[in-house]
């Protein structure tokens, strides 16, 4: 017997009722297949009510008295969200010991000399607001949310404590270094994860800040020190690092009670950070296929991969364009290709993971493991032909619809609108990058699309990671003539 | 983002049209109620039904120019008849097929009309289909959604349900792979009887195999009526022009009787009190459920609350003990999974090396016996309902927002949006409603233990034992 065999059998013994789960035919449906008379109005689809377009906000910015900027723009709703934003408390900031900066940032939270332990959480709920931290390649933020103006003044002083004097403590450190370990070991377990940790490896190389996970590996976690983390937010969290982004209130009320606390923030004595290192970029490895094998599973992961220009490259509106018309939305073609054609998958997809260094474009799919060589063929036959033919005006333009559409979300609410204004000071954005990066779309041409796949996605620098039942698919992918496989295990 | 708000309900036995449902995660409502005449908390929101019985709820939400379009028929995987699983499920997917009348395929008509967000998701308790539109084509959005809800059917083929059959089963094969699908699995077979409505968490390929065109209009014919559905829309528009609309396009649909839908009693125990699965895990793992209240009965806001209490990052009781005191568990969730006939309380957590699952297991009996022996301190019950009230009244985008109202469209209560309705009943909990909750719903008799154990040796897609 096999073992899956025994699996059924060993449930069927154990859960009453199994063996009677029956199967009768289904007795004839009475209501009708069409709903209403014949009515004209139903053949003609109604035309689009005219509509003023829609122009993004561009913030305001002025400066706290210790020169700290601060971005407000307006939100409907009553909630108010302030985010402290730290250009040099990201995860790139962690290149020299990685993982630090999250481990930080976790930190933040778990207590203040005033506020410690389970102090800190209750005090923020009793002023009506929630709060969270976060890091990113580019910074690291605090983002507190008050719901009701009146608990502004108290709110937005637990978060400058949050963000000048946490407590740091031992116990809390260890946990969440435990936790971060864990986060890292999962990603082994992914088998998304893995496989795009891996082209990034390749992609880089582990010497190079976008090559390397940005937790850190298994035995650095495991080496950390609380003295490290202390010793990072004394050299890290300044402000002259800082910025604080608004999104609702009233600008001058927020304004003053900003002065209040982050307008006082001086620090001395403290040596400022060198630039960034991003480390010696890896030879890119000979074969281009990379097999990683997953036992006998019934899907494959496919995965290629390019690495990326900067974040907001010149070319970044024909990217984004480019990222929606291959596998940004339902009927973008890789799934167009690979679901509906083929039915390999329950779905494919683009990303772009880009930060002020690069980072990887990528294109994904899980799909049928007898199907893997001619899903992969046909994903590989997709990116060709986006890079030989420009892409049709409509559907240029649903794909600009739907990055405006995506646009729009981020400023529906005050905690994303803040979200996405703090990229206008992570990137050194003009004021008004969101409106122009509207104008830019809209003006956008086809054949813009077509260079951006040629120059982002040229075929030699591809780089093809397959994870999947090894057995099963070595030799039909082997046979692909993709210039070479190598094999990786993981186990 | 790591917000510090109400611990998001875990929701079993979601399924979706696409990989990753922005929305749509929240539980089924309660029991079918007759909807309350249009009275209305919020100033700008109004509800109203067609003399086709469709239930129909508006709020103008001029922020950007975007309108929130959900479509919810009271249906789901837990109607599927013995023997059918999938068929919700496949139904749900050919539900974007072509018209008659329409010129493509449904998703890529409606992302021609520039609609984003375009997805669906099947629950046990229902299925709902979502869309954000632009503001100046939701008249077109309305009469593609009036197409599809009244002449599909008509349509539909046999290579249409073959690729779907095929993207459903691959859909499933993404979602319960590995030991950690078939834990789940297993764990809700365990927890109900073959013969209750949610004993089916996932598909069998076998059902999907054998489904036909037939089978899937059957379904369509017997729930798919006007009178069993829920219109949402949030965003930007004019109520006084936008109901012409609605009775335009949705008003004329035929609608019949839907069937009543058969509510087994509470289940007093799981059917099977614990299990264990062996797996070549790297960590073992407990899961212990009970079975409790369902969705907005009585008892199912304290529970809610409890979970907070008990399992909120960096304040949860349970989560600090286990967690940071006892450094047994690397990874813990609690909650409350609200469903319309039973819901059920769950603990969930992953063992640290150098640990057990018996003695995270041990912890956790502890800690429930405390809650029933002692009220909880009164700062911690505040806090948590604070943090809970926040989170049910927090204002979010137009599509969380319609999927919010749509949950609550067969609620019972008077008031058009129940958002307020929901904050009341967490403002009433209290330390001593906590415990005799606790006492009522958390005992060893309605409880399923789960195991998970680490064996080398073991299936990689997990083996059950009793």
């Amino acid at each position: 017997m096999s073992p899956r065999a025994a699996v059924v059998l060993l449930l069927c013994t154990s859960v009453s009722g199994c063996a009677g789960r029956t199967r009768a035919p289904l007795e004839a449906a009475s209501t009708p297949l069409v709903r209403s008379q014949r009515e004209a109005f139903r053949d003609q689809q109604p035309p689009a009510s005219p509509r003023p377009a829609w122009t993004p906000p561009t913030p305001r910015r002025s400066q706290l008295a210790n020169g700290m900027p601060v971005y407000w723009t307006p939100s409907a709703g009553s909630s108010i969200t302030v985010r402290y934003c730290n250009k040099r408390a990201g995860e790139d900031d962690g290149a020299v010991s990685a993982g630090l900066a999250s481990l930080t940032a976790n930190l933040l939270l778990e207590g203040t000399r005033t506020h410690q332990g389970t102090t800190f959480q209750h005090a923020v709920t009793a002023s009506g607001a929630w709060i969270g931290a976060e890091t990113y390649r580019e910074g690291g933020s605090v983002s507190l949310t008050v719901s009701r103006p009146e608990g502004l003044s108290s709110a937005l002083a637990l978060l400058f404590e949050a963000v000048r004097e946490p407590l740091f403590a031992e116990r809390e450190f260890t946990v969440a270094r435990t936790s971060q370990m864990d986060d890292r070991a999962a990603v082994v377990l992914s088998t998304r994860s893995l496989s795009k940790a891996l082209a990034r490896h390749l992609l880089f190389g582990g010497a190079h800040v976008m090559g390397r996970p940005t937790t850190g590996l298994g035995p650095e976690i495991r080496a950390r020190r609380v003295e490290e983390v202390r010793e990072f937010h004394r050299t890290h969290y300044l402000p002259s690092y800082s910025a604080i982004v608004v999104a609702g209130g009233d600008e001058a009320t927020v304004r003053a009670e900003l002065e209040q606390t982050f307008g006082r923030w001086a620090v001395e004595g403290v040596a400022p950070l060198a630039p960034r290192v991003d480390g010696a970029r890896g030879e890119r490895p000979s074969a281009r296929v990379h097999m990683i094998d997953r036992g006998a599973v019934s899907q494959s992961h496919v995965l290629v991969a390019w690495s990326g220009p900067p974040r907001y490259d010149q070319d970044w509106p024909a990217l984004l364009a480019l990222d929606a018309i291959l596998g940004g939305m339902f009927s973008s073609r890789l799934n167009m290709a690979l679901r509906a054609d083929q039915g390999y998958t329950y779905g494919a997809r683009s990303s772009l993971e880009l930060s002020r260094r690069g980072g990887i474009l990528a294109l994904s799919s899980d799909v049928e493991t007898d199907n893997t060589a001619p899903a992969l063929r046909r994903l590989l036959d997709e990116v060709q032909r986006v890079r030989v033919d420009a892409p049709s005006r409509d559907e240029l333009a649903a794909a600009v619809r739907s990055i405006e559409s995506d646009m729009m979300s981020s400023f529906e609410t005050s905690s994303s609108a803040a979200a996405a204004i703090e990229e206008v000071f992570y990137y050194d954005l003009p004021l008004d990058y969101y409106a122009t990066l509207v104008g830019a779309l809209r003006r956008l041409q086809p054949d813009a699309v077509r260079d951006a796949a040629q120059r982002f996605m040229p075929a030699s620098e591809a780089i093809v990671v397959v994870a999947g039942d090894r057995d099963a698919i070595l030799f039909s992918v082997g046979h692909l003539g993709l210039n070479g496989l190598q094999q990786w295990d993981f186990q | 983002m790591k917000l510090v708000g109400p611990s998001i309900r875990r929701v079993v036995g979601v399924i979706a049209l696409l990989a990753a449902p922005r929305a749509a995660a929240e539980s089924g409502a309660s029991a079918a109620q007759t909807p309350a005449p249009l009275v209305a908390n919020a100033p700008s929101l109004q509800r109203f039904r067609l003399e086709n019985g469709l239930d129909v709820v508006l709020e103008p939400r001029p922020r950007t120019p975007r309108v929130a379009v959900v479509v919810r028929y009271h249906v789901g995987t837990r109607d599927n008849p013995s023997g059918y699983t999938g068929l919700a499920h496949t139904l749900e997917h050919m539900m974007f097929e072509r018209t008659p009348r329409g010129r493509q395929a449904l998703i890529p008509l409606l992302e021609s009309i520039g609609a984003t967000d375009v997805n669906a998701v099947t629950t046990p308790d229902y299925t709902q289909y979502v869309s954000v539109v632009p503001a100046g084509q939701l008249e077109a959005s309305l009469w593609i959604e009036a197409d599809r809800m009244g002449f599909l059917l008509s349509s539909l083929d046999g290579a249409q349900l073959e690729a779907q059959r095929r993207v459903v089963i691959n859909e499933h094969r993404e979602r319960f792979r590995g030991a950690g699908g078939n834990f789940a699995r297993f764990f809700n077979e365990a927890l109900f009887a073959a013969s209750h409505p949610y004993y089916a968490l996932s598909e069998f390929e076998e059902d999907l195999r054998a489904l036909s065109l037939e089978n899937v209009r059957w379904f369509h014919q017997r729930w798919y009526s006007p009178s069993n559905a829920t219109l949402v829309l949030v965003g930007d528009f004019d109520v006084a022009r936008v109901r012409p609309w609605i009775q335009r396009y949705f008003g004329s649909l035929a609608s019949w009787r839907v069937p009543s839908r058969p509510a087994p009693p509470l289940p007093s125990a799981p059917a099977v009190s614990r299990i264990e699965v062996l797996a070549p895990l790297r960590s073992e793992r407990v899961r212990v459920a009970w079975l409790t209240p369902p969705h907005f009965a009585p008892g199912d806001a304290e529970l809610d609350i409890l979970a907070e209490i008990l399992g909120a990052e960096r304040t949860g009781q349970l989560r600090r003990l286990l967690v940071r005191d006892r450094d047994s568990v690397t990874d813990l969730s609690i909650g409350q999974a609200s469903y319309e006939l039973v819901s059920r309380f769950e603990i969930d957590a992953i063992v640290n090396e150098g640990h057990t699952a018996d003695e995270v297991l041990r912890d956790i009996e502890a800690c429930i016996e405390t809650l029933q022996r002692t009220n909880i301190d009164e700062a911690l019950v505040r806090a948590a309902r604070e943090r809970y009230v926040m989170g049910v009244r927090a204002d979010v985008g137009v599509l969380d927002r319609a999927t919010r109202l749509a949950q609550y469209a067969r609620a019972d209560g008077n008031d058009a949006d129940g958002v307020e309705r929901d904050a009341q009943r967490y403002e009433r909990v209290t330390p001593a409603s906590l415990r005799q909750i606790a006492n009522e719903w958390l005992s060893s008799r309605r409880r399923l233990v789960a195991m998970g154990r680490s064996r080398g040796s073991a299936n990689r897609d997990g083996e059950l034992v009793r």
